[in-house]
């Protein structure tokens, strides 16, 4: 083969590849639109409202006293919240891939339907330590920040 | 209109019915009601869990399909992370 058949080859190939990545973009799209729409139906105005205004959903425990969980409008660990202070985190996550809006619709059904399973399923967290601190933290190092091994 | 939803990976998998035309004995809502029963079945065969869910109210889990509820949406397997 020439350098011409080369290039037409190399250039189809490119082309397939881009195909797929475009046609795996837009089906991902529409599962997103799909599932904003699936969560527009299945929460309350109320809820909605939170889940925007907050970027969590707070959905009351049926088996515990003064506890609420924290579901995040995208997916992560839900938090446990005694008597309006985090005390755990817990993570649970879909065997097989959702769109992200439907992991809060998941952690709701079953922190609402089947609680008990979820405590035996979740792996439990220490709310003490934060990646990313909330407006209610504040970051404060006593050392030399991560990532600084030394000073001149 | 009662529906079953399964969430997947396109967003949710679908089935809808008329509660009227069921009890009226419409061949079409039985078929759609009997499709559903067989889609539930087999998502908790695999591990998926059903719930009724009704605006407002706490979820409700379920074993077998109430064709005549409004909402039934099932969710696939979870392992802790």
């Amino acid at each position: 083969m020439d350098f011409t058949a080369y290039l037409i080859l190399g250039a189809l190939i490119l082309a397939f590849g881009l195909a797929l990545l475009v046609d795996s973009w837009l089906r991902s799209q529409k599962a997103e639109q799909r599932a904003a729409l699936l969560v527009q139906q299945l929460l309350t105005p109320a809820e909605l409202n939170q889940l925007e205004a907050c970027g969590y959903l707070e959905v009351p425990s049926r088996i515990t006293a003064e506890r609420v969980y924290r579901i995040p409008a995208s997916p992560g660990l839900v938090t446990v919240v005694d008597s309006g202070s985090p005390a755990m985190r817990l993570c649970l996550q879909p065997s097989r891939s959702l769109p992200s809006q439907e992991h809060v619709l998941l952690h709701k059904l079953l922190l609402e339907g089947a609680e008990d399973e979820y405590w035996q399923r979740a792996n439990r967290m220490s709310s003490g330590w934060s990646r990313w601190p909330d407006a209610t933290q504040v970051e404060l190092w006593t050392g030399p920040p991560p990532g600084v091994l030394n000073r001149r | 209109m009662p529906t079953l939803r399964v969430l997947n990976g396109s967003g949710d998998r679908r089935i809808t019915w008329s509660a009227a035309d069921l009890l009226r004995g419409d061949t079409e809502a039985q078929a759609a009601v009997r499709e559903a029963e067989q889609i539930l079945a087999r998502e908790r065969a695999r591990g998926a869990v059903a719930f009724r869910v009704t605006p407002g109210a706490p979820a409700q889990r379920v074993d077998t399909l109430d064709p005549l509820a409004d909402e039934t949406v099932v969710i696939p397997p979870v392992v802790g992370g």
